[in-house]
């Protein structure tokens, strides 16, 4: 063992830094140097009441040229770096660290669409910032008695094109920065789908496992009442997003409905029927991504009933893709979810398959059989030899290590980021056409429009009519990132940012400068 | 768990730290001084380590890129790092020779800047610094052959950059070559 090892051993701490170095677990050599990675595990005691269980754990590396207490610690999956020789400061400060800024990813994305539009310069100053960032504490009384104070946030990116929407998520890596990405991302989404929202986000930096489910409601009706002066119908419209549900919309709307002295359930998409949810919500992604795969076979003038189509993923996304990409015609040959992945040649039964996970345990494929079906792994899954790749599960799945043995000649991105900046090239150049998340999974917020349009007519919809607008809507939207992306010989990731940016540009334009 | 990042909120894959340790490591190598050392000379500003430093990022940049087995023809280094004047606020230029502008090139090469000027800073302990750590220029086979744009630049006897990495035309999809830094003309100007 390296001497240095004994620096770390089990259990050794370091008081004066957080978090603290809880054990290491093993040393690696590198290839042709003397250097060493050391990977231990840091995390903050619960006696000291640490609002991030998230940071308990996660293989961390050393770099070698640190000889003291490290600088800087990689967190597991490369998401979170955080200081531990400074000042002690709050887990949000730590959580920055050199983690890649997502708000400097927007802005990088949104200048590489600016090279492709005539936008003013003025107006492209206005598009580059968020219009209102809030941040909020959010203290709450657990279940023991004491009092914790969480922080919260919700920013408006962009009113421009009408109220603002986007989802909230309860999530420990939750900052600032990350919200103002993710609503300048709603801003672009809702433009390029071409509904009549700006752009929002909201999130509460905690870890949900944490807390009981009267805890969480204590903690979103607190959030609520604080953000309350900034939300409403006609301002801004939170929905569900990362650990958050229509449990948690149903809060917000009573919270809300409470304070103001009047019914407001247009208040929050994605909440309970009861309560003013729209009929066919739950399968409107799925249904969108459906829509946007036949649109764009459509294009590239491969038969739907001809098609061969593997997804990954077998969730609410996935499992209605699938079945209605089948009643389409579609051969769906491979499905996967975290249990592993299954192929068959000749194309799924796919009702019997969601008869099947109906009743399975933890609602997984695993042990699912039927004739002619082989077992693969989700690796293989995403190399099979299909005509459409739908990506429905999880970020960062096609990357730099399997993009060149992708065989689809299609990938519709019905989960979000499922293909890396490296795999994205490496596919460009085979000539594999990409629908890009921004568009293939924008179903949901369609239907969370329709919902919120549905609430504010005192209307409600049968599901028929739904569907059959949502159809109409992603048709549009498919066809206008299509032409966009002839037009002007780009990709259809970047056609989409460039006509979300231009539309949002337009507005701004149309509405002048107040004062 | 996921975090649900949208695509274009993804970052590169590349692992910007491992690329700037073994630059340091390159460094000190290349100057008989610590690890330690180098980052305090990197701190100071002083020149001769900015631009050894910056080189082997470069070169690290170039066999990363190579690797991905894509349209990748040529990298070339040229500027403050190659003539040995670079500081503290630097950026690195680079040429790459393509066989076809992509929109999707661009996104990565944006990722990968953004990647690296982070854990740049981080590196060296700044608050505050530069905001890229790249200034990449794209040259298709055609503008190189026809010396536009910065397909000129290739050939300037002003400018001469060095090629760090470039792919053997005549066995194009064979394995990659990357340069020997040993035989590179900035190689003398490291002091040993």
């Amino acid at each position: 063992m390296h001497k240095l090892d004994s620096r770390f051993s089990n259990g050794r701490k370091y008081p004066l830094i957080w978090p603290y170095v809880l054990d290491s677990v093993m040393q690696t050599n590198r290839e042709k140097d003397t250097s060493f990675s050391l990977l231990y595990r840091v995390g903050v005691p619960s006696s000291l009441g640490c609002t991030s269980a998230k940071m308990n754990s996660g293989p961390c590396r050393l770099p070698y040229h640190q000889h003291e207490p490290p600088a800087t610690l990689l967190l597991g999956g490369g998401h979170i770096i955080m200081a531990l020789n400074k000042t002690i400061g709050t887990v949000q400060e730590r959580s920055l660290g050199t983690q890649i800024n997502p708000l400097h990813m927007l802005l990088q994305q949104l200048d590489l669409a600016r090279e492709h539009t005539s936008i003013p310069s003025g107006i492209w100053e206005i598009l580059r910032r968020p219009e209102r960032a809030l941040e909020v504490s959010v203290p709450i009384t657990r279940d023991d008695g004491e009092i914790e104070v969480l922080t919260g946030y919700r920013v408006q990116y962009s009113s421009a094109r009408g109220p603002c929407k986007g989802g909230l998520r309860y999530h420990a890596g939750v900052t600032l920065d990350e919200v103002k990405a993710l609503a300048g991302w709603m801003s672009l989404k809702c433009a390029v789908v071409n509904i009549p929202y700006g752009g929002s986000k909201g999130g509460i930096a905690c870890d949900p496992t944490r807390f009981s489910q009267r805890e969480i409601e204590r903690i979103t009706r607190c959030y609520t009442a604080r953000i309350l002066p900034f939300i409403g119908p006609k301002q801004d419209i939170p929905a569900p997003d990362v650990n958050t549900n229509a449990l948690i919309m149903n809060w917000i709307v009573d919270t809300a409905s409470t304070l103001r002295g009047e019914a407001t359930p247009g208040i929050v998409t994605g909440k309970s029927l009861e309560l003013g949810g729209a009929l066919g919500r739950r399968e409107a992604t799925g249904r969108g991504v459906m829509f946007t795969t036949i649109g764009i076979l459509h294009r590239l003038d491969i038969d739907i009933t001809q098609a061969r189509i593997a997804i990954q993923g077998f969730g609410n996304v996935g499992s209605i893709a699938a079945q209605l990409l089948a009643d389409q015609g579609a051969k769906v040959v491979g499905i996967s979810d975290i249990s592993g992945g299954y192929y068959c040649p000749t194309g799924f039964d796919i009702n019997d398959i969601l008869r099947y996970v109906e009743t399975s345990p933890g609602h997984l494929l695993a042990g699912y059989n039927a004739p002619g079906m082989e077992e693969i792994t989700n690796d293989e899954l995403l190399t099979l030899d299909v005509d459409v790749l739908i990506p429905a599960a999880l970020e960062a799945q096609i990357t730099s290590r399997n993009a060149a043995d992708v065989k689809a000649k299609v990938i519709v991105e019905a989960a979000n980021g499922p293909t890396t900046p490296e795999a994205d090239l490496i596919l460009a150049e085979k000539g594999v056409v990409i629908v890009p998340d921004i568009l293939a999974n924008a179903g949901g917020v369609v239907c969370s429009y329709f919902e919120w349009v549905q609430n504010i007519q005192c209307l409600a919809w049968e599901e028929k009519e739904t569907n059959q607008r949502l159809g109409r809507v992603m048709q549009r939207a498919i066809t206008e990132v299509w032409d966009l992306s002839n037009e002007r010989q780009i990709s259809l990731r970047l056609a989409a940012f460039v006509l979300g940016v231009e539309r949002i540009a337009q507005a701004i334009s149309l509405r002048g400068v107040f004062l | 768990m996921s975090l649900n990042t949208p695509s274009g909120l993804l970052a590169s894959e590349l692992e910007a730290e491992a690329l700037l340790d073994r630059a340091l490591m390159f460094c000190a190598d290349r100057m008989h001084r610590s690890a330690d050392q180098v980052i305090q000379a990197l701190q100071e500003g002083e020149p001769e380590v900015h631009s050894t430093f910056r080189y082997a990022i470069a070169n690290g940049l170039g066999a990363y890129l190579g690797n991905l087995g894509c349209d990748f023809r040529a990298f070339y280094l040229y500027g403050s790092a190659m003539n040995g004047n670079a500081g503290i606020a630097s950026d690195i230029d680079l040429i790459i020779v393509i066989e076809h502008k992509l929109d999707q090139v661009c996104r990565l090469l944006q990722r990968l800047d953004l990647a690296l000027v982070t854990s740049y800073r981080s590196l060296l302990g700044l608050v505050s610094g530069p905001v890229g750590l790249l200034d990449v220029h794209l040259v298709d086979v055609e503008e190189r052959e026809m010396r536009h744009g910065y397909g000129a630049v290739l050939c300037s006897s002003e400018t001469s950059p060095i090629c760090l990495w470039r792919q053997l035309p005549e066995v194009a999809g064979a394995p990659v070559v990357q340069e020997s830094p040993s035989t590179s003309r900035f190689s003398h100007s490291i002091k040993r």
